[in-house]
């Protein structure tokens, strides 16, 4: 066996310390999750785009589009999206170096991203869905029978932004219940997984965000939005929680 | 990295690693059997044993990206588990690299670049034109099986991970870049020593490297040793089956083969005594073993007599 000596000084590298590697955690895990949940909103909006101009080109709606073609469904696709956070990134991070801490705080930015970035999403959605309407002389109607208002749209952002996030950390929760205790316990805990999110959904204004079952959605109360904010977020927090503390315990298979 | 947490410089106890009673169970599985060892900073060790014996469980607990379920781990005296600097000095390298296959060479090699500490790009480049690899999009998952361990072994080298694991690097890399493997991996230690521990089948293939060898069978640690001192303790006697017989009554013979009125017995023990004296008196032929064959003789039977 030959052998080549080779110079190779150590560095301590300042711009790797470990509040560094955090940030560059956090990097990794928003752009991995929106490089693929960016051509989902992309593909719901140009869909939504060829629908809408077909419609006003040669019919007429008395209901919204937006919610149905674009809005309706993205929570789903961002449970997903949290499932990846342990059948993905947990092995990427670790096998690199990076705490299980750092994946969680990762994973935390990551859902506040997502959140936002989908409602100024859904709310661009039924604004410009409103003008066209507004035009057209259509009322722009929700399952639940509400009209929606220039002045709810503060309103749909907030709801939408909650149970993005909720979700999400729903779907984190699934998916390190699956790496922590293998398949059939993990799928024994669906139910209690999925509890953060169901109980969301009934803490924001029917039709805006979350519950797409219309005989629900119509007989519930409206919360107040002090009342969602508060019982919404604390119940946000309880969950992320959670999904901290199941991430720490996680082992890379 | 300050002097007082560097893996290269001798912890307090004088080892990188330790292990007490290190015990991981899968179910009812037994993966590895509290194993208890000590391993110093800066050697090369080789860790040695068949398939399923528990090297990879091993590797993976020492790598913090499992806990045992039993005992302690401890590097540089501390738990590595979730231990910020800790787990950025441990690197181990799966022999597939363990890559997510839908994300190209360039980002993988971007992440490594950003988590690990001690990076070197220079290193990394040297490395990926020596196995004749490129930094680009094409997706982990369409390059070849070779070609997935050669940047595998690539990066963990590159890493400069004060404590380096390669767990079975051998598979999938073919004879040459397993050569230019343990080339690079010779040349960075001299440039930069550091823990290198690599588990693999070819033992002959990396025995001139090894410091010290573990040895592991069913999860249990059958031997940590020197190389150098493990190569003394094992004989091969080879002569007139009474006599050999004879020679290895009370002693810890590992295998023993008979062709006819000739046998050839593996014997292993820490002081031969006269061992040659008699032998040679008895028409006994005495050779030493080598590392591969004493691995063998060790691993393949049920007890030793």
């Amino acid at each position: 066996m030959t052998t080549d000596t080779h110079t190779i000084t150590p560095t301590s590298d300042p711009v790797r310390s470990p509040r560094r590697r955090a940030g560059e955690s956090a990097q990794i895990v928003v752009f991995g999750t929106v490089a693929w949940l960016g051509y989902v909103w992309l593909a719901a909006t140009i869909v939504y785009a060829i629908v809408l101009a077909c419609v006003v080109r040669w019919g007429s709606l008395d209901t919204s589009l937006w919610r149905p073609l674009a809005s309706g469904w993205q929570q789903y696709v961002v449970l997903a999206a949290g499932v990846t956070v342990s059948t993905t990134f947990l092995r990427m991070l670790v096998r690199n170096g990076a705490t299980r801490r750092m994946l969680s705080i990762a994973a935390t930015v990551t859902m506040s991203a997502i959140a936002a970035a989908l409602a100024i999403w859904n709310m661009a959605g039924f604004a410009i869905e409103k003008v066209v309407y507004d035009a057209n002389d259509w009322p722009q109607t929700l399952p639940t029978d509400a009209v929606i208002g220039w002045n709810d749209l503060p309103r749909i952002a907030l709801d939408n932004a909650l149970v993005v996030a909720v979700y999400y950390s729903t779907g984190w929760i699934i998916g390190c219940c699956y790496t922590r205790w293998g398949a059939l316990a993990g799928t024994a805990l669906l139910l209690p997984a999925v509890v953060p999110a169901a109980a969301m959904e009934f803490l924001v204004t029917p039709g805006f965000a979350g519950v797409n079952i219309d005989v629900i959605a119509s007989w519930r109360p409206h919360p107040h939005p002090v009342v969602t904010i508060v019982a919404g977020g604390a119940l946000l927090a309880a969950s992320v929680y959670v999904a901290h503390r199941l991430t720490r315990g996680a082992p890379v298979r | 990295m300050s002097s007082s947490t560097s893996l290269t410089e001798p912890t307090p106890g004088g080892h990188a690693l330790e292990l007490r009673d290190v015990t991981v169970r899968f179910g009812s599985t037994l993966a590895v059997d509290a194993v208890t060892t000590t391993i110093p900073a800066g050697a090369i060790v080789g860790l040695l044993g068949r398939n399923g014996a528990g090297k990879s469980t091993l590797l993976r607990t020492l790598a913090a990206h499992r806990r045992p379920s039993d005992g302690t781990v401890r590097v540089a005296g501390e738990d590595p588990y979730e231990h910020e600097r800790l787990m950025a000095d441990l690197c181990l390298v799966r022999h597939d690299g363990d890559f997510n296959l839908d994300v190209s060479v360039a980002d993988s090699i971007a992440i490594a670049a950003a988590l690990r500490p001690h990076w070197d790009g220079a290193t990394l480049d040297r490395l990926m034109e020596r196995f004749r690899l490129q930094s680009n999009r094409t997706k982990v998952g369409a390059l070849s099986l070779g070609q997935r361990a050669a940047l595998a072994v690539s990066i963990g080298i590159a890493t400069r991970s004060p404590v380096t694991m390669f767990d079975e690097p051998h598979l999938g890399l073919d004879a040459p870049s397993r050569y230019a493997f343990y080339d690079e991996l010779l040349a960075t230690y001299i440039a930069m020593p550091r823990t290198i521990i690599v588990s693999t089948h070819l033992i002959d293939e990396v025995a001139s490297l090894l410091e010290h060898v573990l040895i592991i069978d069913r999860g249990a640690l059958l031997v940590h040793e020197p190389a150098d001192e493990l190569r003394t303790r094992g004989l091969e006697l080879t002569g007139p089956s009474a006599a050999v017989d004879e020679i290895t009554g009370g002693m810890a013979v590992l295998s023993s083969r008979t062709l006819g009125p000739t046998t050839s017995a593996v014997v292993f023990g820490e002081d031969h005594g006269d061992l040659q004296d008699r032998a040679a008196a008895a028409g006994v032929e005495v050779g030493p073993i080598p590392l591969q064959d004493l691995f063998v003789a060790m691993t393949s039977q049920e007890s030793v007599r």
